[in-house]
């Protein structure tokens, strides 16, 4: 798996790896299911066997109850929107192209939330509160980015 | 023993500042050595007097971390009692809590505190964003920061009927301010309107350009000199007492807030990015002040995107949503002539914000406001002025409340 690979768990750089024109996530062992799951059109979540709460981002326990007892569950992958932004400036200026473009966070309706790119539908405009679903943007053959659509 | 022991047991007996003008490139070290030096004078004190020192986070146009170290040597000063603070910037203010701590401890006598940055020659678009969002969970998407911002102004407008116009007035608020400010990034831009701020083109919707920070001054570096307050009063004319501190962190990244579904702290309903740690920061520090909000005769917050500042007086006691801080803020109470001075340098927005110093810079105002020592704008002799000061996205925030008198 390149995205665990000897650069990724070797570099100490605390930003994530810009490579062939997109930003790699650092992938981190913990989330390295997600990621994968990502490459299978499958939304991973981790949920805690003690306190039963959804947990995400992937961790190594759960945040609430501090038990390793978790496990890798699978997203239906709808939501609605929490919050959301159009992005009229690109982070890196040779991006200016793909601009507009919709970054926001979504809360799937397993209880919990995350960021995201949302898809600006053609001829309405975002809300909060929309229901949306996930689709997988292959961006590289070793990359999968999870984003929504209004559903 | 509380924090209440540590009301007015220590005050800030020198100050120093320096600002770049538009053009000046000089290192976060050079700024930074420039404010020690004036502080020292201004306290009247030698450089070997100095037995401790802190700095806040490293500067963006540095980067080398234990920066308190870095700037120790740099001006060879021993310090027997040193250690960097921080929640990200905040930190910069918190360390005015930590040096009182230190000093009524008999840590030390004398604790330097130093913010400084520089940022001309750095790419703040890029570098902010590689540490302040998340490098696996938001970086691939490539938001760049306003966006993380923005994600809070679009929920405070669903949730609290915040509306643009709130938002553009916060922009005229500082710029206000700002125009009269030699060192503001803003002020040649002359006086603004808020049809102009709604004209601005849009950076991250909400958010238009004027309400977003300026990268600036390129150079801004602040000292204080903090000791007791019993040696304050024997060898200062004019010491500024530390009377309340508090502070409070509740995330790193953004988006990791909405994993944080309870807390041991009144945050509102829970998960939210619409309440902030402010609240409760404010509270500690207005507790150990043994003051409210109506006492406040001086305000610095945040304002690095509009919607901060109005977080901020929400939370801070002075309105009870954003949106009704929006109207007192468009009511011109924040301005200058009002009965809430706010931002009386231009604030992040206008003044600039140069990397985390620009926490430094609501301190400096704060002690030059309340020494009647301003560059720009004076307010009428305050008594009791106080710092807010926020770190990473909405992460950490410090409250500082300082006073000419105990
Ligand atoms: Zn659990």
């Amino acid at each position: 798996m390149k995205l665990l690979g000897k650069e990724n768990t070797t570099r100490p750089d605390p930003v994530a790896r810009k490579a062939d024109g997109f930003t790699y996530p650092r992938v981190s062992p913990e989330a390295l299911p997600y990621w994968e799951g990502c490459l299978q059109n499958e939304l991973r979540y981790q949920r805690c066997g003690d306190c039963s709460e959804p947990v995400f981002h992937p961790r190594a326990v759960c945040p609430y109850c501090l038990s390793d007892n978790l496990s890798w569950e699978c997203s239906e992958g709808v939501g609605e929107i929490y919050s959301f932004s159009v992005q009229y400036v690109a982070l890196y200026p040779e991006r200016e192209g793909n601009l507009p473009r919709a970054v926001g966070i979504v809360a799937l309706k397993e209880g919990y939330h995350m960021f995201t790119e949302l898809e600006i539908p053609v001829g309405s405009e975002l809300r909060v509160g929309q229901k949306v679903r996930v689709y997988f943007d292959r961006v590289a053959d070793d990359l999968a980015l999870p984003k929504f659509r209004i559903d | 023993m509380s924090s209440k022991d540590l009301r007015a047991a220590a005050a800030i007996v020198g100050f120093g500042d320096y600002h770049c003008t538009a053009d000046e490139k000089k290192s976060p070290l050079h700024v930074a050595s420039l404010a020690v030096s004036a502080a020292l004078k201004d306290a009247g004190l030698e450089k070997d007097d100095i037995d401790g020192v802190l700095t806040g986070r490293e500067p963006s146009g540095d980067q080398r971390p234990q920066w308190q170290n870095i700037l120790s040597a740099y001006l060879k000063i021993t310090p027997t009692y040193s250690s960097q603070i921080t929640i990200h910037a905040a930190g910069m203010n918190s360390m005015l809590k930590h040096a009182a701590m230190a000093v009524t401890a008999g840590v030390a006598k004398y604790v330097l505190c130093v913010g400084a940055d520089s940022i001309a020659y750095l790419n703040p678009r890029v570098h902010v964003a590689g540490i302040d969002t998340d490098p696996e969970f938001e970086q691939p998407y490539e938001p760049i920061i306003p966006a993380i911002y923005a994600q809070i102004a679009c929920r405070l407008m669903h949730e609290q009927g915040l509306t643009e116009k709130h938002l553009a007035g916060v922009a005229v608020q500082c710029q206000d301010w700002g125009i009269h400010h030699p060192f503001a990034s803003k002020a040649s831009k002359g006086p603004l309107t808020i049809e102009q701020v709604l004209s601005s083109r849009m950076i991250a919707a909400p958010l238009r350009l004027w309400m977003c920070a300026t990268w600036g001054p390129p150079g801004t570096g602040g000292a204080v000199i903090v000791t007791t307050a019993e040696n304050a009063r024997r060898i200062s004319r004019n010491p500024i007492y530390i009377l309340g501190s508090g502070e409070c962190v509740t995330h790193d990244y953004l988006s990791d807030r909405m994993g944080l579904r309870r807390s041991r702290l009144a945050l509102g309903n829970l998960p939210s990015i619409t309440a902030t740690g402010c609240r409760i920061a404010a509270a500690n520090a207005y507790e150990m002040a043994g003051i409210g909000p109506d006492d406040v005769d001086v305000v610095q917050t945040p304002s690095n995107f509009a919607h901060s500042e109005l977080l901020s007086l929400n939370e801070l006691g002075f309105a009870s949503s954003t949106a009704e801080a929006g109207e007192l803020v468009l009511s011109g109470e924040t301005g200058p002539g009002g009965r809430l001075p706010t931002n009386t340098n231009g604030g992040w927005l206008s003044f600039g914000q140069c990397g985390p110093a620009c926490v430094m810079d609501s301190v400096m105002e704060t002690v030059r406001q309340l020494r009647q020592e301003t560059r720009g704008k004076r307010v009428e002799r305050p008594e009791i002025g106080l710092v807010h000061a926020l770190g990473g996205m909405q992460a950490c925030h410090s409250v500082t409340i300082l006073s000419t008198s105990t």
